[in-house]
């Protein structure tokens, strides 16, 4: 057990200056010179991109995948992993352009309403994982095939329809600024707070040593089952915002984001390991990807390059992550 | 008396499975009666054969406390390169087969080198080959013309030739598994493969090599998954992009249903053979009750989790410890 793990678990004020400077701002320093290179290379391509209206589309395109990751981040920080996130979503994407469309639930009832589905799965999960001590891999997997199951059954062939006023949510233009900055301006605040509540703190402790963290008073079952709802929940958004955009469901959707949402975390530099980063570094990470394949279609390469050159990326960096925390000595995170 | 017990811990799915199977077979027989005709008992074995190969590969890398979710894109791509390297290439097509099997272990190579000397967990490591191995398929796919899509004539005789009811393929797989079972209960590397899944730092105490041992698996693993992929090419006359996709789901469940610890260290091919030939059955027989392909998914989910509990609990019963691993250790000590 490093020195640096036990900092995680202290909660005082200064432990939590030392993660907010020593911690997370220099792992951030690779992922944003990846980022600002692959812009330079990006924008030296195609310079039409440098509008607001342009980055405006392009922050509305990768939100859907910041939206799982940002899921990912959460089960990725208590030291687990959230495969169901592909299933959840999907189930959030079907419900969502069966039922916003039906005047069944009253349309934008709906929207709460797929939330808490989403919730209630990542809770299901984390009872699973924080109380039964059944392994995070395992849970999830069985929550994947079982929701991507329930999603197939909501809509067996990709079709549906969302109403336009819900599009315009997510694609429009407020005052000159395309919309999609406000949600992802949202989000972030969001994470910002909770990062800086208890709950951010403890949710912290216990993914960097979460028998310290115990010891310390923090109730670590609570803090794991809420991270998967947490989890849950921002799965079944990315599901909804994916409708909300393509204005349409397909209950097969959820498995193409799965590598992504995990890929994202990895690159922006949460580590597997548990209790560093966060979502900010996700946004980035997401960011990343979705510059790289902005970047793969202005070469006019097959689509299938995009998948390859993320796969690819995700491979180098957590590779040389991995071999950098084993020489550090550190515990590595192993399935 | 602990052995008894462990006996029962470790092999009771795996009797449960097979019972199971003979049960529904018997029972599909009295709802129609041509569910016992040749044709549909020999439709029947060639599924579960090839459903058993991926499966083997899962079991496999199971064993050892990883998982492989490469599998899927692995089949597909062995179906999609047999179909198209044979079409394009003078080449018998026993050799291309050999070659596209060899290159699904090349890929598993891959798999077991991240996982071993760069550490890089299973579930990451071959999730990420898988979106390579994708991307390979869709290249392929693109490049191919039309007709590089059909299966080779000799494939679909050799996926079609039984004696009866009983598929040669079939056989092939019972003399495959048999020698499975010989490497993995009877071979210094069985021990070795079930002592890395029970405790890894004992077994490296021990002297085993942990990481060959690790790495060996994910290349059976990729052969496996792609000689699966060149016979489902046979079975299904036509390669296509999404071909493997069921895979991923049925090969993890036909493990779990077989008995073999999600945990690793426990559990035997055979049993994995009884899941595969369980989950067939199931297959077939539920559109009889207008059960369709989402409620079998979320059939399949259950059966995963039921896996993971009945592990649990022959654990409990005092079958051998498992290897802990940091990401369970975060939600049991709490």
């Amino acid at each position: 057990m490093s020195t640096e793990r036990m900092t995680g678990a202290a909660s005082t004020s200064a432990g939590r200056h030392i993660e907010g400077t020593a911690v997370t701002r220099i792992p951030n320093l690779p992922t944003w010179t990846l980022f600002g290179g692959l812009i330079v290379i990006d924008v030296a391509l195609q310079p039409g991109l440098l509008s607001l209206v342009q980055v405006g589309y392009f922050v509305q395109g990768a939100f859907t995948i910041i939206l799982v990751a940002a899921a990912q981040t959460f089960a990725i920080m208590v030291r687990g992993l959230d495969l169901s996130v592909a299933g959840t979503m999907a189930l959030g994407n079907v419900l969502a352009a069966s039922w916003l469309s039906s005047a069944g639930l009253g349309h934008i009832w709906s929207v709460p309403v797929i939330l808490l589905i989403g919730a209630a799965i990542g809770g299901f999960n984390g009872l699973l994982i924080a109380y039964a001590s059944v392994q995070p891999v395992m849970a999830t997997l069985a929550s994947w095939t079982a929701v991507g199951g329930f999603a197939l059954l909501v809509m067996p062939v990709p079709g549906g329809v969302v109403p336009p006023g819900f599009t315009a949510m997510f694609t429009t233009e407020l005052l000159g600024i395309p919309v999609s900055f406000l949600w992802l301006g949202g989000l972030i605040l969001l994470w910002r707070l909770l990062y800086r509540s208890r709950l951010g703190l403890q949710l912290r402790a216990v993914g960097g040593d979460d028998r310290r963290a115990a010891l310390n008073g923090v109730p670590v079952r609570n803090i794991v089952l809420m991270a998967y709802t947490l989890s849950g929940l921002l799965a079944a958004a990315a599901g909804l915002y994916l409708a909300a955009t393509t204005s349409g469901g397909d209950a097969t959707i959820g498995y193409a984001y799965l590598l992504p949402s995990i890929a994202a975390v990895v690159v922006g530099g949460t580590a597997l390991s548990g209790g560093k980063g966060g979502i900010g570094l996700t946004v980035a990470g997401a960011f990343v990807l979705s510059v790289l394949a902005d970047i793969i279609t202005a070469l006019a390469f097959a689509p299938n390059v995009a998948i390859v050159a993320s796969s690819a990326l995700l491979l180098v960096v957590v590779g040389m992550r991995q071999f950098a925390e084993r020489r550090k000595g550190h515990r590595s995170w192993q399935t | 008396m602990a052995n008894l017990r462990q006996f029962v811990g470790v092999h009771a799915s795996a009797v449960a499975a097979y019972t199971l199977t003979v049960a529904l077979f018997g029972f599909a027989l009295t709802r129609s009666a041509g569910f016992g005709s040749t044709h549909n008992v020999s439709g029947l074995l060639t599924t579960t054969t090839l459903l058993a190969l991926p499966a083997l590969g899962q079991t496999l890398v199971v064993l050892t406390g990883g998982i492989d979710l490469s599998v899927p894109w692995i089949v597909s791509a062995g179906g999609v390169a047999m179909a198209n390297y044979t079409a394009s290439s003078e080449l018998p097509g026993w050799l291309v087969a050999v070659t596209v099997v060899l290159g699904g272990g090349l890929i598993g190579l891959l798999s077991g080198i991240g996982v071993t000397v760069f550490a890089i967990p299973s579930i990451v490591m071959t999730l990420a080959v898988g979106g390579l191995v994708q991307g390979f398929v869709l290249s392929m796919q693109l490049s191919g013309g039309a007709n590089a899509r059909t299966a080779p004539a000799g494939l679909i005789r050799l996926v079609d030739t039984g004696f009866g009811p009983f598929p040669v393929i079939t056989a092939m797989l019972l003399v495959g598994a048999t020698l499975v079972g010989l490497a993995l209960h009877r071979s210094r590397f069985g021990v070795r493969l079930y002592a890395t899944g029970t405790n890894e730092t004992v077994a490296r105490l021990a002297g085993v090599r942990v990481q060959r041992v690790r790495a060996i698996v994910y290349v059976a693993s990729g052969m496996a998954s792609a000689l699966a992929g060149i016979l489902i090419l046979g079975y299904a006359r036509q390669a296509y992009l999404d071909m493997g996709n069921p895979y991923l789901f049925t090969s993890i469940a036909a493990v779990a249903l077989g008995g073999v610890s999600l945990l690793g260290g426990s559990g035997t091919y055979w049993g994995t053979l009884g899941g595969a030939a369980l989950i067939t059955v199931l297959t077939t027989i539920l559109p009889m009750f207008h059960v369709g392909i989402a409620q079998m998914q979320i059939a399949y989910g259950a059966i995963i989790l039921a896996g993971v509990a009945m592990g649990r609990v022959g654990e409990h019963l005092g079958a051998s410890p498992q290897s802990r691993t940091p990401t369970a250790e975060g939600a049991s000590h709490g």
